[in-house]
Formats: C-alpha cells, sequence, structure tokens
C-alpha cells in the first residue's frame, strides 16, 4: 500500500504525494525542530524538504527508500535553514510564566533547575555542526537503525558508530563550556 | 536498539524529546500545499562526485528570502574565428608573441571576449585614448596596423616611464581593446614560462606556469563569490581546492584534505610542492575561462604570488603569509589566413553602439536580449537583431525601451520567409505600438510579431539593473514587479547529493552578488540554474543579466546581508 503512493507520487500523482506528506508532516517537523531549535526555522525546512523531494521525485529509484530518502532532503533543508540564520538576529527564548508556577516553593527550584538544564542543553546542542546535531537525533531520538542513519547522513554503516561516539563528545564538551 | 551502536541515552532523547515536542504548526500542511502548486516541474536528476569534507571557508554568507523567477539572462553574443588558421610555433608554452604576431591576430575577426594574450611588446603611454569607463587607459601597443589600447586598473604601475617594454599579459576586452593583467617575469632569458616543480618567483610577481589546472572537490556549503574582475579576478574557489601540477592528478593535494577530514583547513604552508602540484587559488580565473574544476586541464596559466597577513597574526605583525593566485588560461590561438572573411547581414538600422555585452556566461543558455551596459534595446537595435537571424531570437525575451513596436517584417522582395535566417533581409517596424514610455520586457514571436511580458521598474539611480545588494538594500520591489539584476547565478550548497543509491541535490538557486568580496545573495526558483545553464553535475558560476519578478514568500520580506 505504501509502497504503491510511493510509486504513485514518483509518477507526478499529487494526490499520491499529499498523502504522503500529510503522513510524514509532522514527523518531519519535529525531527527539524529537534537539529533546529526554532519553530518558524523547522516549519520552513519541513515545507522545503517536501517541495524539493516532489521537484527531485524522478531521483528516487528504490520506493522502500522512501523515508531514508525523505530524510537526507530534510537533513539538507536542515543545514540550509541554518545556513541561512544569518540574516536574523532574533532569537526565541523559552520563558516561565510565574503565574504558571502553582505549587510550592520547592517545585520553583526543580522547573528553575529543569529550565536551567534545558537552556543549558539547548545552547550547547547549538555548536554542534549539522551532522552532529542529526546524528544524535537519528539515533537517540528517532532511534533509527544503523542503515537508515547511513543513508540520511550517506555515510557507509561502518563509520556511523564513530560519528555518533565524535558527535556524542562535541555536545559533552559544549555541555561543560556551557557549564562554567 | 542498535546492537552496533552505542545505547540510547536517555539523557539526551529526554532533552531531544523536549526540544521537539511541538505539533506542527496548523497552518504548515496548506503552506505545504501551496509551495507545492508553485513548485517547478521535476528536474533532471543531479549527480555528483563524492567529495572530501571541509570545513566551510566561507562562513555566515548572506542569505535572502526572496522567492523569484528568473526569466532571461543576457546574451552573449560570442565571435568566432572564421577560416582555417595557423598556430604561432612554440606559443604559448615557450615564447610570448612578438609585436608583429599580436598586429597579426589583431588585425584578424575578433577574438573571444577575455581571451588571455601574452605578447612582447612596447606600450607607449597616453591617456587620450579609448575612453572606457571600466579602466583607465594605460597606453597604446607600438607596432600594431590600427590603434590598441593598453587599459588596466593598476596604472600606476605602468606609467612611470613614457614607454614601458616587456613580456606582457592581457586579456581581449574588445576591437582594439586590451586589458593588461600583469608583466610577466620571465623564467630565464630563453623560457617565458615555469615549470611546477621550479622556484616559482614570490613578491608580487607575475609569470607564467606550464602544468595541469585542477581542483579538488570539498564539501562545503558556500556560494562562492564572483569572477569580478577579469584582469584581477579573486581566488578562493569554494567549494573546490585548486592545484597547479606536473600531470593530471594531484595525489599529494587530496593528500593534505584527507588528513585533515573533519579539520578546518590544512596547515601545510600553501607554496610549497606537495608532491607534483601546488595550491593555487584559481577560482576567478576558472569561471572567466570556462574551466571545469573537475575535469583538470592542461595549459600554460597566468600565475600571481600574493601575500596576506597570515590567519591568527595580529594586525602588527610583520609576518606574512603567500599564496598562489591563477590569474588567466593563456589561450593557445592561431593567426588566420588572409582569405578568411566574415559578411555581415544588411540592414536598414545599424545600432548606435555594441549589442549585447559579453559575458563570462560559462554555458549560460542566453534567452534574453539587452543593450551594452545592461541598457534597454531601441526599436532600431532590436530590429537590426531580428533582421540578424529572426529564426534564433524567436522566442526570447528583450528588454527594450518603449515606445515599442507591434513588430517587424522583412521588406525585401524574395525574403517573405521571415523565419529563416536572410542577410538579404532589410527589416521594416511595423505600425502601431503595444507599449509607449517606458522599459519592457517583451518577446519576440517567430513571426516578428512583439508581445509584452511587463514593465520593468529600474533602480533610481538612472541605471537599468539593480546589483543584488541594491535589490537588498534598497527600496524594495512590490509582489509581482520585474526588475533586471546583474548577478552571479549559483547554487546555494548542493553538496549532499552522495546518497548511496542515487544521486540527489536539491539545492536551490541563488543570485549572488558581483562586487568582490560580497555575500549577498537572494535565492530564486529551485531548478532555475539546471534551466538556465543546463548544468547539474559542476556547477560553476555563471554571470549576467537576469529578469526577475518578484514573488515575496510566505513570511513577505526580503533577508538582509549579514
Amino acid at each position: 500500500m505504501e509502497r504503491a503512493l510511493v510509486d504513485r507520487a514518483r509518477s507526478g500523482d499529487r494526490d499520491a504525494f499529499d498523502a504522503l506528506v500529510r503522513s510524514r508532516v509532522d514527523a518531519v517537523y519535529r525531527t527539524s525542530l529537534a537539529i533546529l531549535g526554532d519553530t518558524a526555522d523547522a516549519a520552513d525546512a519541513t515545507q522545503e524538504t517536501f517541495v524539493s523531494a516532489w521537484c527531485h521525485r524522478d531521483a528516487l529509484r528504490d520506493p522502500d527508500l522512501f523515508d531514508a530518502w525523505l530524510g537526507r532532503i530534510n537533513l539538507n533543508a536542515c543545514r540550509q535553514q541554518l545556513r541561512s540564520r544569518g540574516r536574523s538576529s532574533v532569537r526565541e527564548i523559552r520563558l516561565v510564566d510565574p503565574d504558571d508556577r502553582g505549587g510550592p516553593a520547592s517545585n520553583d527550584r526543580a522547573i528553575d533547575d529543569r529550565t536551567a538544564d534545558a537552556d543549558a542543553f539547548d545552547r550547547a546542542f547549538g555548536r554542534l555542526s549539522v551532522d552532529d546535531r542529526a546524528v544524535l537525533v537519528l539515533h537517540h531520538f528517532q532511534e533509527r537503525p544503523v542503515a537508515e542513519i547511513a543513508a540520511v547522513l550517506g555515510s557507509p554503516e561502518g563509520t556511523i558508530k564513530s560519528r555518533l561516539h565524535r558527535a556524542r563528545a562535541a555536545l559533552e564538551s559544549a555541555l561543560a563550556k556551557e557549564s562554567r | 536498539m542498535n546492537s552496533q551502536l552505542p545505547p540510547i541515552d536517555p539523557g539526551i532523547r529526554d532533552q531531544l524529546t523536549r526540544r521537539a515536542e511541538a505539533q506542527a504548526p496548523q497552518d504548515l500542511l496548506a503552506g505545504i500545499a501551496t509551495a507545492l502548486d508553485a513548485a517547478p516541474a521535476p528536474q533532471t536528476r543531479l549527480r555528483w562526485p563524492h567529495v572530501t569534507w571541509r570545513a566551510p571557508q566561507l562562513a555566515g554568507a548572506s542569505i535572502g528570502l526572496a522567492l523569484v523567477a528568473v526569466l532571461a539572462a543576457a546574451i552573449a553574443l560570442p565571435a568566432f574565428h572564421t577560416g582555417p588558421a595557423a598556430p604561432f610555433p612554440g606559443y604559448p608554452a615557450e615564447r610570448a608573441l612578438t609585436t608583429a604576431e599580436l598586429a597579426s591576430l589583431l588585425a584578424g575577426p575578433p577574438l573571444r571576449t577575455n581571451t588571455t594574450l601574452v605578447a612582447s611588446v612596447t606600450i607607449d603611454k597616453r591617456e587620450d585614448v579609448c575612453p572606457m569607463n571600466r579602466y583607465p587607459t594605460i597606453g597604446i601597443v607600438e607596432g600594431m596596423a590600427s590603434q590598441v589600447c593598453v587599459m588596466g586598473a593598476n596604472v600606476a604601475a605602468y606609467m612611470s616611464q613614457p614607454k614601458a617594454t616587456g613580456t606582457f599579459a592581457f586579456r581581449y576586452l574588445a576591437p582594439g581593446v586590451l586589458g593588461l593583467i600583469g608583466e610577466i617575469t620571465p623564467a630565464s632569458n630563453s623560457q617565458v614560462p615555469f615549470r611546477v616543480a621550479d622556484d616559482w618567483p614570490l613578491a608580487g610577481k607575475t609569470f607564467l606556469v606550464e602544468g595541469w589546472l585542477g581542483a579538488v572537490g570539498l564539501l562545503e556549503s558556500c556560494l562562492a563569490p564572483p569572477a569580478a574582475d577579469p584582469l584581477d579576478p579573486y581566488g578562493e574557489d569554494c567549494p573546490y581546492a585548486d592545484w597547479l601540477g606536473v600531470d593530471s592528478t594531484a595525489p599529494g593535494i587530496e593528500a593534505d584534505y584527507r588528513r585533515y577530514a573533519g579539520a578546518p583547513e590544512p596547515t601545510d604552508d600553501p607554496p610549497s610542492l606537495r608532491g607534483n602540484a601546488r595550491h593555487v587559488e584559481a577560482g576567478g580565473m576558472r569561471r572567466l575561462d570556462s574551466i571545469n574544476p573537475e575535469s583538470p586541464r592542461q595549459g600554460t596559466y597566468v600565475v600571481r604570488s600574493s601575500t596576506e597577513p597570515c590567519p591568527g597574526d595580529p594586525p602588527t605583525s610583520s609576518r606574512g603569509c603567500s599564496y598562489w593566485r591563477v590569474l588567466a588560461e593563456v589561450a593557445d590561438v592561431s593567426t588566420p589566413e588572409p582569405s578568411a572573411s566574415t559578411s555581415a547581414p544588411a540592414t536598414s538600422a545599424p545600432p548606435e553602439t555594441p549589442i549585447a555585452s559579453p559575458t563570462a556566461s560559462s554555458g549560460m543558455t542566453s534567452t534574453g536580449l539587452i543593450g551594452s551596459g545592461d541598457r534597454p534595446l531601441t526599436q532600431g537595435e532590436l530590429a537590426t537583431l531580428w533582421a540578424s537571424d529572426p529564426k534564433r531570437l524567436a522566442g526570447r525575451t528583450a528588454i527594450v525601451k518603449g515606445p515599442v513596436p507591434t513588430g517587424f517584417v522583412c521588406s525585401d522582395v524574395g525574403a517573405a520567409d521571415a523565419s529563416a535566417s536572410s542577410p538579404t533581409c532589410h527589416v521594416a517596424i511595423l505600425d502601431g505600438t503595444i507599449a509607449s514610455g517606458g522599459y519592457w520586457a517583451a518577446k519576440m514571436g517567430t513571426d516578428g510579431h512583439l508581445s509584452l511580458v511587463g514593465e520593468l521598474t529600474v533602480p533610481a539611480d538612472g541605471s537599468y539593473a539593480y546589483s543584488v545588494e541594491g535589490l537588498l538594500s534598497g527600496t524594495r520591489p512590490k509582489a509581482g514587479d520585474l526588475v533586471l539584476v546583474r548577478a552571479v547565478i549559483g547554487l546555494e550548497g548542493g553538496l549532499y547529493c552522495d546518497l548511496p543509491q542515487e544521486g540527489l541535490c536539491i539545492a536551490p538557486t541563488r543570485l549572488g552578488s558581483t562586487t568582490p568580496g560580497s555575500s549577498a545573495s537572494i535565492r530564486v526558483a529551485t531548478g532555475t540554474y539546471e534551466a538556465l545553464t543546463g548544468n547539474s553535475k559542476t556547477h560553476p558560476l555563471a554571470s549576467g543579466v537576469f529578469l526577475i519578478r518578484y514573488r515575496p514568500g510566505q513570511d513577505g520580506v526580503f533577508g538582509l546581508p549579514t
């Protein structure tokens, strides 16, 4: 069923492609958001992903590889989105509304700690290259098999482990810098 | 769980889950549908070579958000040699042209613009000849049959004496006009070019090197700067690392980049010999001379040693870092036989000024017509062009100064077939106009009739074409406006296409600034570059004048250069 849908989309069936978009838009958006950390950028990257996939649909030869192929396109879109960030100096920051803190004072500290942890993680994650971010997202968040990670990143399967190790080390180093 | 991979880290998973916990915006699906409706037809499948890895050289290239459609590019009317030709023995691999040979060459049919020549001549200082906007006059070449002017940006270096005699590298700019690249330091009394393995001159010298020019493809994300000044092109070559070698391969250079995979830059001393090749910078000249970076080319190249402050050094440091910049490939020209001739079509309205400015178009499909200096064509000029080859111009978009006529027709008896190229066509302008004042984009029909594409919005400074910076920083056009932009066209990134199963490239097309050092650019419709250049694998930049229609993106704003 899914393969038939991809086949129809490849041949230019817009309805079929729209169905693929509907079934994957949330996943692509969340992946983009995990990598980029910005809702507007993630939305742009998601749109670019599907438009590019549609424009280059004849580049997909094996329908069974559609998701890996789409993941690759999504990663490219995230790269381009990050490069385009130079256009804007406005960054969103996470705010905690005091009125939402209904619990006791000890809970406030817990919220503060979690917020601080999240901000530190986001800043540290923002120091990583897109590929480092992507390999961490694909493995630790999406739990994708190594073959799919390799296809999305365009790397041999044998190097994914070392890339994960390198990305993890880069993240820990960045976290250490943020905690100073 | 993947047994080969490290275990999932709950801490990282939780943080990434938090980052990704938002739902897709409600209007995202609708936005995607709208974008898909406007998306171009699928492009030819693109394949890219495997590339090595290097961190970007150009950080923070500015990006614009404008979504525009490229409709036409400036036409470049090439001039070709006609008739049989004889080569100059020994040139350019061993010696320079003599004054007599240069005179013979320049007395023949026009050369292609930017053809590079090396000649031993005397330049007579003159400032009162050959007015040209782009370069000041240095002088004229002695011993020519007709006046040959020498222009150049660096006049002072050659104007201290009434006459300068030596071996010079020139680019042919126009009939009777040479642009001076520089004076050539010869390898020896008997040999002009250096070999790759020779000790090359330092201290800003310009010299020739005989060898193979190639490049290592790099995994970078960047929009290369424009080729800029043909007499002093820039060197940086994103995303390639150029080399000049003894052979068609350069394993020493490639090893430099493999060794530093994932690291920012090679730390070797750039001027040193790396195996059988040297690192050089040749980005601008390769575009000017249409050299494919992935096909090493043997030739004789004009090289200059340049020195800049070393990376990381304080401004007060007296230390300098040298590198080699390739400025041009010397043309292996031939002298035409006297029997060669050209025949110009008879026309009723010869143009007042040269039509169509040649550009470093790098194989770009010319789909438009515009006057020199990006000037809209007059009725008479357009009629002249049409009369010269109606069939070739059919379907093209011309930039025309109003009033725009209904069309043209061949008025000669026996030349009724206006769809065929006819040297006897005496063109007549049809009665009536389809537009009066202003500047217009108009499409040429096969029957000689014109149809309007739209009226141009022109810059406030009296010029006709915007620069990319002007488009980004000035009064922005309104949605639907047609504007001309002088720019280079290229692909953004486009280096992530080595999916094992199939090649794939989704790089958007960008128009970049022609200003040296500027990274200003705007995005145009994806696939435009491929459609205009027919080029998908090697993505050299192509320059020209582009007619674009401004279609604001969803956010409706331009991005501004950083």
